[in-house]
Formats: C-alpha cells, structure tokens, sequence
C-alpha cells in the first residue's frame, strides 16, 4: 500500500467507523486469545507442578525403609525402646506418629509421648534418620502392658509409610 | 482437479484465509499445550516406574541375602563375647551393621553397632562379598555389655544386615565337645601347640630365653639338667559356660617309668604368669580360662608360688616320661579340680 493511499484512507470519511469497529473487534478478540492461552499454559504448568511433587513424594515414601533392630519393654518404666535402622534409599525419614495395640485384642494403648534418640541415648536435635542411620524411638505408655502378651507398634512417617512390628512386651 | 480447482480458489481469493491461519495458529498452540502437559506425565510416569523396578529390585535383594553366623559365645563380668564365622551364602553382597543380645533370663539386652570397625576383618564397612566367610575368632571375639548377664543365663543373639535382615547366631558344635568333655573334665588342650622354652636369668629376673619367645620349642622332646618352663594351650569347655580360675597348686607333672630301683621318679613344673616379653612373675595372680576361649597357660616353678618363690625347675632324669597336668581352682563358684593325662615326652 503506497504513502498516497494511506493518506487517502485517513482523509476518507466513510467506513470510517466499521474500520474502527473491526479494530477494536481484532484487538479485543487478539487480548482475550491471549489471556485464554496464558491462563491454559498457566493451568497446565500448575498441573504439571503438582503432578511432579505428588510423584516425588510418592516415590519418596516408596523409597523409605525401617527396620527394627529389637524392640523391648522395661515393665519398671513403662517404656518401649524401639531401637530402628533406615534401611531405605531416602535421607531424613522423620517419625510423624506411632501406635502401640494389643496383638491379639486389638485395643490401643495411649501414650504419653515419644522422643527419637541416637543409640547412646542422647536426644536428637533435629529428630530424623538419614540412610543407613539408627536411632532408638523411646515410647513412653500412659499404662502398663501385660507381661507375655504380643504387642504390635505401628510407626508413620513424615511422608505417610508405616511400618510395624510384633513383639513380647 | 477438485483439489487444485479449490487451492487456487483459496488462494486467488483474500476472503477467509486469515481465518483458516488463525484457526490453524490457535490449534497449534492448543496441541502444544496439551502436548507439554502429555509428555511431562509421562516423564513423571517412567520416574515413578524407574523407582518401583528399584525398590522392586531392593525387596528382591532383601529376599536374596542369605548370611549364616555360626558360632558361639562366652560370659564374663557382664560381656558376652561372640565368637562366629559369618558366611554370605546367598548370591548378593550383605553389609553387617550390629550385634545384638538378649538376655532372656534376666530380660536385659545389649548391641555393639561398631562391628563394621575392625581393622583385623580386612574389610570395608564389613561387607561380605557372595562366599566370603567372616570369622570373629576369641582374639577378636565381639563383645557386647549386657547388664547383669551371667554364664548360666540363656541368650538371643542376631545380627543385623544393612537390607534390614537379621541373622540369628547358630550355636555351632562346640556344644557337643562340651558335653563330651563333661565326662572327662572340662578342660582341654591343644596337642598341636605344646611347647617349651629354655629359662634364664637376666638381670635380676627370670625369663623365658628370648631367641625361643614367643613360638618356643618342640615339647615332646626335652633337655636334661636345665632350667625349662612349659607352655600349653588350654579351653575352657564348661557346658555350663562359667568361668575357671587357675590356682597355684596347679601344676604339670612328669613321672618316668620304674627303672631297676622299681621306685618310680617324677619331676614338676608349677604354675606361673609370664608378661608380653617372657618375663616370669616371681609371685602368682589367679590365670582365668573364660569359655571356650583358648589361653596359654606356663608352667616353670619348682615350687607352689603360693608359698614359695619363683625358681625354676628341671628334670634330673632322662628317657621317656608320661606327663599329667594336675589343675586346682575355682569354677564359677565351685572348686575345681582336674588331671588331664596328655602327652608323653622324651627327655634327653
């Protein structure tokens, strides 16, 4: 298109408000487009995002493994020392809840507290099991257990695993 | 003739054909969305696969380990030594990271987690390859402190694998050679490792000649006239487990066959301590024999040294000789008393 024809079409009056109209029209269908696509790319980077960390996280949790060295009770104390090995591939496995229930009966047993300690018996500071590590999880029992009967403790991880154990308080 | 009848139609004409870029340019991008979207589960689908083949894989591993610990294990003032050789007999590599043991009678428990530390094991991390076989001897028997444990208690021992596993200790048949052994006595000695060693008397002290120290002699065939001391080799196999302690009056007798005279001639060596370099104790402390631990035990008084001071003793006589070892003590918190009719000798 010349110069002379662009002046022409400036100059030119009529059709001049379709012209604007068709514009604006192209202008606000090419805005919407785009925030259409920015919001979908938006959307499915989100998703995508989301789906990673739920596939980390489970891959974690598969990966996390604890093994019971020795589990005792002493009666005096009415304490359970669960003496654990991260026998898994996943560094900082933390201990989110444990469960102590009668084997047979089923009934829980309510506990007042646990703490994770190294196997001397120091406390942990920053309370977790890297690979390979042992820590000694100490169960403090609000009642007694009875003596000769199987118990089983039930121990979640921060990342949702559980592991059990049966063992002769 | 259609197609390219409708092709020149399209493009000889300007009408619509922003439309069809439009639409194609939006179905592009609409692909390439959906598609990042695909191709990026996918990828998080073989990174969740890849990791369930490992830990697959892992249980696998886990299912495979196959370590044998056969061996036994000895008490002492609250120490049970454990004495094993452990056998990776399965096909994969096994890590041991702990000992554990249980004292079922008296419901106490004690574990060493540095059993991956020993330098004598000649390994790392004590990793024990498909075949390797690990032997914690009596001179590197691994020891566990297990509040209040005694000799006559009963016992859980395990180890533990670094798959988790735990590897429950068989007590080999060194059971039965005690119960043999009951009948005659519970101590033995190893014929294989009967030695003797000259003595002499080097600034003030007495000492076993250094030239022979430590491996000794040949003891089945010794001087007349001079000065020797004796050492033999003696385990303790108690069925019981206890403990012996060896007091002075303990001794090795050598009684020579009747000669024209018909009175028979026997000469004795008592019991005594030697140190690390052969030196003898002119006094004697109590020589303890924990179970099923081999001890070198000396014998080169001529008198009890209970009473007496140390001299040492010869034989006067020469020609073969019949040799007793005539032991008195303590086990556990019994007495103790034993004569072992071992070997013969020939003195020249």
């Amino acid at each position: 298109m010349s110069l002379r024809k662009v002046w022409k079409l400036l100059r030119e009056r009529r059709a001049v408000s379709a012209a604007i109209s068709n514009v604006i029209l192209a202008g606000a269908v090419i805005v919407v487009g785009f925030v259409v696509l920015f919001w979908g790319q938006s959307q499915s980077a989100a998703y995508n995002n989301a789906y990673s960390q739920t596939m980390s996280s489970d891959i974690a949790s598969l990966q996390e493994k604890l093994t019971f060295e020795n589990v005792f009770y002493n009666s005096s104390a009415k304490v359970v020392s669960v003496y654990l090995l991260n026998s898994g591939t996943q560094n900082n496995v933390t201990i989110k809840a444990v469960s102590v229930m009668n084997a047979t009966t089923g009934a829980y047993v309510p506990l007042s507290k646990f703490v994770l300690n190294f196997f001397n018996g120091t406390k942990m500071a920053n309370p977790h099991l890297d690979m390979k590590q042992e820590g000694c999880l100490v169960l403090s029992l609000a009642s007694s257990l009875k003596t000769g009967t199987r118990y089983s403790v039930l121990i979640t991880t921060g990342r949702g695993s559980s592991f059990e154990s049966t063992y002769v308080a | 003739m259609w197609l390219r009848k409708n092709i020149e139609k399209l493009t000889g004409s300007s009408k619509g054909f922003s439309s069809v870029i439009g639409t194609i340019f939006m179905v592009l991008l609409v692909m390439t969305s959906i598609a990042g979207v695909f191709l990026w589960t996918l990828y998080q689908n073989t990174l969740y696969n890849y990791a369930v083949r490992g830990q697959n894989q892992q249980e696998l591993d886990v299912r495979n380990e196959n370590v044998v610990a056969n061996g036994n294990y000895t008490v002492s003032g609250g120490i049970v030594s454990v004495v094993a050789d452990l056998t990776n007999a399965g096909p994969v590599t096994a890590q041991i990271v702990s000992l554990w043991v249980f004292d079922t009678s008296k419901q106490t428990y004690g574990f060493n987690n540095s059993v991956s530390n020993k330098p004598w094991a000649n390994l790392t991390w004590t990793t024990l390859k498909a075949g390797q076989v690990l032997k914690f001897t009596s001179n590197n028997a691994t020891k566990v402190t297990v509040p209040n444990a005694a000799s006559l208690d009963n016992f859980n021992i395990w180890f533990v694998t670094a798959r988790g596993n735990s590897v429950p200790l068989t007590q080999s048949q060194s059971i039965i050679v005690a119960q043999v052994a009951q009948g005659i006595g519970s101590v033995g000695m190893d014929f294989g490792t009967f030695v003797y060693y000259h003595v002499d008397y080097v600034s003030g002290k007495y000492r076993l000649r250094q030239s022979e120290w430590p491996n000794g002699l040949d003891g089945f065939n010794v001087p007349k006239g001079q000065d020797i001391a004796f050492r033999v080799i003696l385990t303790n196999f108690d069925t019981n487990k206890r403990t012996i302690n060896l007091t002075s009056p303990s001794l090795l007798w050598m009684l020579f066959p009747t000669g024209t005279s018909d009175v028979p001639h026997s000469v004795w060596w008592y019991i005594v301590n030697v140190n690390g370099t052969g030196t003898i104790s002119s006094t004697y402390s109590q020589i303890y024999l924990p179970y099923a631990q081999p001890t070198m035990v000396y014998f080169a008084a001529n008198k009890d040294l209970g009473s007496n001071a140390f001299n040492p003793s010869s034989s006067g006589r020469n020609g073969p000789a019949a040799v007793n070892l005539m032991l008195f003590g303590t086990i556990g918190t019994s007495t103790f008393g034993q004569n072992i009719p071992f070997v013969s000798i020939y003195v020249t």
